[in-house]
């Protein structure tokens, strides 16, 4: 928190954010009630003052018909930015930081001791981090697939796996496919998954 | 019903899929589906209508898929000509596979796999073309013997060269010279880019 010049400001979270269309929608969403928010970014809202009691409900019904939610519990606050750090630095950077150690920089970031992340995680999302991370990374594979501009081995190489075993390995795992079959499959536009509902 | 497809890169959430469909109807297309990463049109769509979608699109922080395969293989070819008029590696002693997977750092299997299917030739026999192109305006335009030609191209030896310009052209290269002198005109291929 900070004090002073910038008290006055309020911050909202909120649920679901993964892309830049969030971001607009989301915008857009403040915009029908009449606000102007100071900034807009993956799960979090900068306003000038507090939103009054209607204001709220407004929001908060054209936010839900969105897919998105308003959160004002801490640890649900806490549970979303893990997600939102998480998305971000496997989604949305180019190229992905192959040597980075999430949980140092998980807890850098949010200023929490890892395992302590790592147990409100797995309580709230039934899984585990370890677990969240690695369908992340596999939904990143399956973009890149669903591409077809590399191939599994540069893939692999990009994503941080030490071989395409490796990837291969992980990928059938969780998809139950290999990565060659999941090109090959007919279907795989459909089996893509919107990233927040990757759990 | 015929109808047609796009590809698009960056799609991750349901709201990208609302964000697109409502600036696309907003522009007066017709969508009959939309999933992460694919639109499908009612009907076909035509270029004026295909460049509206890209700009939208771009708008949106989107890119289509098919462009950027475009662009990638445009980039490789461009990358051939330049090959090809600095000698083709005669310099770097390397080969053109090998400059082709550093420049883009990508695997040549790769590269290979997107240039053939894109201009219906691999890689190398267009290179071999090319190259010999260059060697047939040499051969009538300037007094070079056919080794020095040889040397100036990459080739490792006049035999070599003779060799390919049988391949592709069919006939030697002096007999080809001989023929283009007489008829006191060359028809140079210009049907693609110049090298």
């Amino acid at each position: 928190m900070q004090f002073g010049m910038t008290l006055e400001i309020t911050q909202l979270h909120i649920k679901n954010m993964v892309c830049p269309r969030c971001v607009m929608v989301v915008r857009q969403a403040f915009e029908q009630i009449g606000v102007e928010p100071l900034s807009v970014d993956l799960g979090e809202v900068k306003l000038k003052k507090e939103l009054s009691g209607d204001e709220l409900k407004q929001l908060d019904d054209l936010l839900a018909k969105n897919g998105f939610e308003r959160i004002d519990d801490r640890k649900v606050q806490l549970l979303e930015k893990i997600k939102t750090l998480v998305i971000d630095t496997i989604h949305h950077r180019d190229p992905y930081d192959t040597h980075i150690q999430w949980s140092v920089y998980l807890s850098d970031q949010l200023h929490y001791d890892y395992n302590y992340l790592s147990s409100l995680f797995s309580g709230m999302a039934g899984i585990t981090l370890e677990q969240y991370i690695i369908r992340q990374k596999m939904e990143k594979v399956k973009e890149f697939l669903f591409y077809d501009e590399l191939s599994v081995k540069e893939i692999a190489y990009k994503m941080g796996f030490s071989s395409v075993a490796h990837l291969s390995n992980q990928f059938k795992k969780i998809i139950g496919l290999s990565p060659t079959e999941f090109k090959k499959s007919v279907q795989h536009t459909q089996s893509r998954k919107p990233l927040d509902q990757i759990i | 019903m015929e109808s047609a497809q796009v590809n698009i890169k960056g799609m991750v959430c349901s709201r990208c899929i609302y964000t697109i469909r409502e600036s696309l109807q907003k522009a007066g297309m017709f969508v009959r589906d939309i999933s992460l990463g694919e639109v499908t049109f009612c009907k076909p769509i035509d270029d004026p209508q295909k460049t509206t979608v890209r700009s939208i699109l771009s708008g949106l922080g989107f890119e289509l898929v098919s462009d950027k395969r475009e662009t990638r293989f445009l980039e490789i070819r461009e990358f051939i000509h330049q090959w090809i008029a600095a000698g083709s590696g005669r310099e770097q002693g390397v080969t053109l596979s090998e400059s082709l997977s550093r420049h883009f750092m990508q695997n040549y299997d790769t590269l290979s796999e997107l240039f053939s299917q894109m201009e219906g030739k691999s890689i190398e026999k267009y290179h071999i073309e090319k190259r010999i192109e260059v060697v047939k305006e040499s051969l009538v335009y300037t007094g070079k013997s056919l080794s020095q030609i040889a040397y100036e191209r990459g080739y490792s030896s006049a035999h070599h060269l003779s060799a390919q310009f049988k391949k592709v052209t069919g006939l030697n290269p002096s007999h080809f010279k001989q023929i283009q002198r007489s008829k006191g005109l060359i028809v140079p291929d210009h049907s693609n880019e110049k090298v």
